[in-house]
């Protein structure tokens, strides 16, 4: 494996509560079974090892259509060429779901858009508010 | 245990030629059926239950019954090696909507089948049970088309639908067995403590398959069942549509592409790729981690160790990537494999919360120091 192995560089594992908490939530606790400590370390290790799998496969994807960028569909394509073709229907979900939040984040973002006025009226309405904060402060 | 659960999953084919073939057959098969299941039984005699029994105990129950109650005698196992075929199914027959009575605690049960269905296991004339109308239907309620039965018979015999998955190989998650077991064993106490010990007997028969069916249409059975147990177990067939998953919380993305960008070939990223990365490795870890409970259910343990772990990478070729990882992992896990299953489970909950509290740095160094 890489060097994050050898130097144990936390920044490039998973988050130890976040993976248990997961674990948990497949496993919920009706189920009577728990991950032992050094399984969940072990499915920590392969998880990295499954993110890395991943990435480098859609990278070399992204490097055979010429594009500098790794996007959603080498990572799809990349999931259906090593066996995990069955996940791509819900990666392609998630990321569609992404992208309406982030669109509704944009909008929401977009203020001037929101307030259906013009930006002379804005201005006029400015100059108001301008000229009734100052009439208070005097 | 695993191994009489084993032994098990290679005759349930000939089962499913069996019923499939008419009437008669079922009669003379079910017993045997039943005995296999009681294999399995015994295998949960670990889990909580409402009712504490060994098989032992409950044979001698049913011997004793058969003493009393005449129909009874059909379905006691490997006792009666021909038990006579009108009695057997009868029995089962009645009791398989009893269960569906059961299983339906809101919806009232329908007169006939209250009365005849009695919970009270108390010996009714047999010339009468012979004649009752539901005798037609019984064939069909072997066969393995539940649907078709299901309507034909009775519409209180929702329940019996996974019946057919009994007959069928592909059942295969005995632990959703066992907590359906106990789920049905309380039910049946709130019902009618009474009829516990008939219940038990046509219960032999479908605890299982009502684990491995999971039938959509059946909510009374839904509710009987724990939800979330269901979402995960449904992940070992892969679906053609996407399955509501049972995790709720995400991977950080920051962190994903963090990862991701450590392969120095790896170069800039889209902003939702770590998003479909995230997804993917959510699903792989429901994957693995039901793969390993399954492993830790067979074993009867309930932990499952990194040992487990390994089974199941090693197990399927589609995670050879990660083989390399686990033969690694293998020499210290010598120690945890051998502590691991005996710990009770209190005390692997204590730890667990020890573990979230542990900092990460300090473990992950003395493990790699053991590798």
């Amino acid at each position: 494996m890489s060097d994050h192995e050898i130097g144990g560089n936390d920044d490039l594992s998973l988050p130890k509560a976040t993976v248990q908490k997961i674990v948990s939530e497949i496993l919920p606790s009706s189920v009577g079974i728990a991950f032992s400590k050094e399984a969940r370390d072990l499915l920590i290790e392969c998880c990295v090892e499954f993110i890395t799998l991943i990435s480098s496969e859609a990278n070399e994807i992204s490097e055979k259509e010429a594009k500098k960028t790794i996007a959603c569909d080498h990572i799809t394509k990349a999931l259906e060429q090593l066996g995990f073709a069955d996940y791509v229907p819900a990666v392609l979900e998630a990321a569609a779901e992404h992208k309406e939040v982030q669109k509704g984040r944009e909008k929401k973002a977009n203020k001037f858009e929101q307030s259906g006025m013009t930006l002379e009226e804005l201005e006029r309405l400015q100059a108001e508010q301008f000229a009734a904060a100052a009439a208070r402060h005097t | 245990m695993s191994g009489e659960g084993t032994t098990y999953a290679p005759k349930s084919p000939d089962l499913s030629s069996f019923y499939s073939a008419g009437p008669t057959p079922p009669a003379e098969q079910h017993p045997a059926a039943q005995s296999q299941n009681w294999s399995l039984l015994s295998q949960q005699s670990q889990q909580p239950r409402s009712q504490q029994f060994s098989p032992q105990v409950h044979l001698q129950q049913q011997q004793q019954q058969q003493q009393s109650a005449a129909y009874f005698s059909g379905p006691s196992l490997g006792t009666s090696q021909q038990p006579p075929q009108h009695y057997t199914l009868h029995h089962h027959h009645q009791q398989q909507p009893s269960e569906a009575q059961k299983l339906q605690l809101a919806t009232p049960p329908q007169s006939l089948d209250q009365s005849y269905y009695s919970p009270q296991p108390q010996p009714q004339p047999q010339p009468q049970l012979t004649s009752q109308p539901q005798t037609s239907g019984l064939s069909q309620l072997y066969s393995p088309y539940f649907s078709v039965r299901q309507q034909v018979v009775q519409p209180v015999y929702t329940a019996p639908s996974p019946q057919s998955a009994l007959y069928q190989p592909t059942w295969y998650d005995n632990g959703a067995g066992q907590q359906l077991h106990a789920s049905h064993n309380h039910l049946q106490q709130v019902y009618n403590p009474s009829a516990l010990f008939a219940f038990q007997q046509g219960q032999v028969g479908l605890h299982q398959p009502d684990a491995s069916s999971r039938p959509p249409d059946d909510t009374s059975k839904a509710n009987a069942m724990p939800p979330r147990r269901s979402a995960a177990s449904a992940a070992h067939p892969p679906p053609p549509a996407v399955e509501p998953s049972p995790v709720k919380t995400k991977f950080p993305t920051a962190r994903i592409k963090r990862i991701m960008q450590a392969d120095e070939e790896v170069g800039k990223v889209a902003q939702q790729t770590p998003i479909a990365v995230g997804k993917a490795l959510e699903m792989f870890m429901v994957a693995l981690v039901t793969k390993s409970a399954d492993v830790a259910r067979e074993k009867n343990s309930k932990r499952v160790s990194a040992q487990m772990l390994k089974q199941v990478v090693e197990s399927d070729e589609q995670w050879d990537f990660l083989r390399e990882i686990v033969s690694k992992v293998e020499n210290s896990e010598e120690k945890g494999g051998k502590g691991g299953p005996s710990k009770s489970k209190s005390q692997a909950d204590s730890e667990e919360s020890e573990e979230e509290v542990m900092p990460e740095k300090k473990k992950r160094a003395g493990r790699k120091k053991k590798v």
